[in-house]
């Protein structure tokens, strides 16, 4: 009985304790625009604006990964580096490379004064469009504007700004304290019993991995801290969970609970914790939609990669200067009556030499006076028939 | 507590019904704010409260209360409320090992393939019952949410042999004095199986059926879905046995606004 009424008096909850300590200031955070919750940077500042700020304290973030995951790989690889920028302790878990992998291709970031004479050049160059076109005389108006499309949110400040091309230094990346939790380190996993028969036992041990990393740093809300000790956020990053390597079988089905109870039992600890985690799995591995969807619920924030590599549409011409496509399925609800609702669904995102941005989808204008047959008519071409509540604009000749 | 969502379902805010067995389900959305209506409806009302809370932990509960007026930690100390926190059993029963003396926790089916829910429905009983085992007063059980324990690997029999024990215990009949409120997912574009035949049981038993789903039109910022509300009639055969409303909803950061179909403020 006593367990079943929780942890009583002692037990308080991150966000609870948010409330009465209004000063809980911790670098590299600010609070979010709806109520008093912790919001950390992915890393991405475009992402981090279509995604209502950041990926919330104490909810876990779902990345499903596109085909080769490699901007699945990318984004994790934001997320950490973001995290030794603000002094965040990381905990990197993977299975088919070693997490010191992952770690040493790190983008560099770009330091301010590179970044204030990027700034400084692109404010001489549009002078210089302002002076050209100030003669526009019928569409006065919009001169002062950019001519190229603005990326999303690109002046928060909690977010940095990297650069691919290089990578983040050695000394740089070991001042934040890290683990790393490599699956074939770990193995063979010491039987538990009946318990292996039901469920997985690598999940199990990443489980623990966390709980012990998250008592030893103290991001265990419940245990009171002293008033002088600073309080940061732990980064967790699980790459390509739910891969082959982690031992799902039959593809995922829904029959087998492994992965759900292991993202129960995460959010379980996360509830309670300073930290923020973002997992990457690849869902097109999985045969079975409704596992999937499953795994969706239990987690807080989804959002899905699909790129064009290797599809046909990558010889689209809508889709020329992206990528990929972005969707987001779902957005955090923890501690609020609502999550934060877009604007519209259809992003996309581009890795340029040097960023990755994600972007509304702008369809190229038709600019062809005569009517095209509708199979050459790339835009008919995207028509995606589909019954979800966030669905992808249907464009078709009706439209206007 | 969402004033317009009461007139429409006919439940006085001030004497909630007993004996009803709401049901709600929602596809590809999420239906949560309607178990946050349900709480701080009951909770106002003056009824005794049993949460079982799968999905989230007590603070989301306590947060979104406070947006609505009721204040859930007072609530708990007095006894009003008892928290089941269905999270911390789950961690438990996942990261404990075979070296823990014998099994206390209520889920420890999710770990032990020969146990039920039956730990689970015991507990429950204690904190419905009084000494009699029996109902004392008006209380309300409400479960949050059903596919969560299908998704942990409970099958789906026992799923809903709890339910049925549930609800034999809560609200046999309409002049009982419990009530039930559950949660189930049923999403229109997956095939899942187990969760839509828990769902056609559930729908079988149950008084009232909220069905929350998105715009068939696609996302929109100003509406953010539709509610269908079923009543069924299972006193008088002569009447209709199932009664429909539509309505469509958007939420706002303390309060849901209910409206009929086409008259969104952001429409008219």
């Amino acid at each position: 009985m006593a367990a079943s009424m929780g942890r009583g008096r002692g037990g308080v909850t991150s966000f609870q304790k948010k409330a009465r300590a209004k000063t809980l200031q911790i670098p590299g955070t600010r609070p979010s625009s709806q109520g008093n919750q912790l919001l950390v940077s992915t890393g991405v500042p475009s992402l981090d604006h279509i995604i209502g700020g950041g990926v919330v304290v104490g909810t876990v973030m779902l990345v499903e990964e596109d085909s080769f995951g490699s901007y699945a790989r990318l984004l994790m690889k934001y997320f950490m580096a973001e995290g030794i920028m603000t002094h965040h302790p990381l905990l990197l878990s993977s299975a088919e490379l070693h997490p010191k992998q992952l770690l040493s291709d790190l983008p560099a970031p770009v330091s301010d004064d590179i970044g204030k004479a990027a700034l400084n050049q692109e404010e001489v160059s549009l002078e210089k469009n302002v002076q050209k076109e100030a003669t526009m005389k019928i569409a006065w108006r919009y001169h002062n504007l950019r001519t190229e499309q603005p990326e999303l949110g690109a002046f928060s400040q909690f977010g940095h700004y990297y650069d691919l091309s290089k990578t983040m230094s050695s000394e740089m990346r070991d001042t934040a304290p890290t683990r790393l939790f490599y699956l074939q380190d770990e193995l063979p996993l010491e039987k538990q019993g009946v318990w292996t028969s039901i469920t997985n036992p690598a999940y199990i041990k990443l489980l623990q991995s966390i709980q012990d990393v998250v008592k030893e740093g103290q991001f265990d809300l419940t245990v009171p801290q002293p008033k002088d000790v600073p309080r940061t956020v732990l980064r967790i990053g699980l790459h390509s969970l739910g891969s082959p390597l982690w031992g799902e079988q039959d593809s995922g089905s829904s029959h087998d609970s492994s992965l759900p109870h292991f993202l129960h039992a995460l959010r379980a600890v996360l509830r309670t914790s300073l930290a923020a985690c973002l997992i990457t799995i690849p869902t097109h591995l999985f045969e079975d939609m409704a596992f999937t969807r499953r795994l969706e619920k239990l987690c807080d924030s989804v959002i899905r990669l699909e790129s064009f590599a290797g599809s046909e549409k990558e010889q689209n011409p809508a889709y020329k200067d992206y990528h990929g496509l972005l969707y987001i399925k779902q957005l955090s609800q923890a501690n609020c009556l609502l999550s934060y609702m877009p604007d519209c669904n259809d992003f996309a995102f581009k890795l340029r030499r040097k960023k990755f941005a994600v972007e509304k989808l702008h369809l190229p204008p038709e600019l062809q006076d005569s009517q095209q047959r509708e199979q050459d008519d790339p835009v008919a071409a995207l028509k995606t028939p589909s019954a979800s509540c966030f669905n992808p604009s249907v464009k078709s000749k009706l439209d206007f | 507590m969402f004033t317009e969502l009461n007139v429409i379902l006919g439940f006085d805010h001030l004497k909630p019904p007993k004996g009803q067995f709401v049901l709600i389900s929602d596809s590809l959305t999420d239906g949560s704010f309607l178990i946050h209506h349900f709480l701080s409806l009951y909770i106002k009302g003056g009824w005794k409260v049993c949460l079982l809370a799968l999905a989230q932990s007590f603070g989301h509960y306590n947060t979104v209360g406070q947006k609505l007026g009721v204040h859930l930690t007072q609530a708990r100390e007095k006894g009003q409320l008892k928290f089941i926190d269905g999270l911390n059993h789950s961690l438990q029963a996942y990261t404990c090992t075979a070296q823990d003396g014998p099994d206390e926790n209520p889920l420890r089916c999710l770990r032990d393939k020969k146990a039920t829910l039956r730990p689970l429905y015991n507990l429950v009983k204690t904190h419905v019952c009084g000494e009699e085992g029996v109902l004392e007063g008006p209380t309300l059980l409400l479960v949050d949410d059903l596919s969560l324990l299908l998704s942990l690997g409970v099958p789906v029999k026992d799923v809903s042999d709890f339910v049925h024990y549930c609800r034999v215990l809560m609200c046999p009949s309409q002049q009982s004095q419990g009530a039930m409120v559950s949660l189930v997912h049923k999403d229109a574009d997956v095939e899942d199986e187990e969760n839509s035949s828990l769902f056609r049981h559930m729908a079988y038993h149950s008084t009232v059926h909220l069905a929350v789903e998105g715009l068939s039109s696609g996302y929109s910022r100003d509406v953010h879905g539709q509610v269908t509300v079923t009543f069924r009639n299972v006193q008088d055969p002569s009447q209709p046995q199932t009664r429909k409303r539509r309505l469509q909803y958007k939420l706002e950061e303390r309060n849901v606004s209910f409206f009929a179909p086409g008259t969104s403020r952001a429409v008219l």
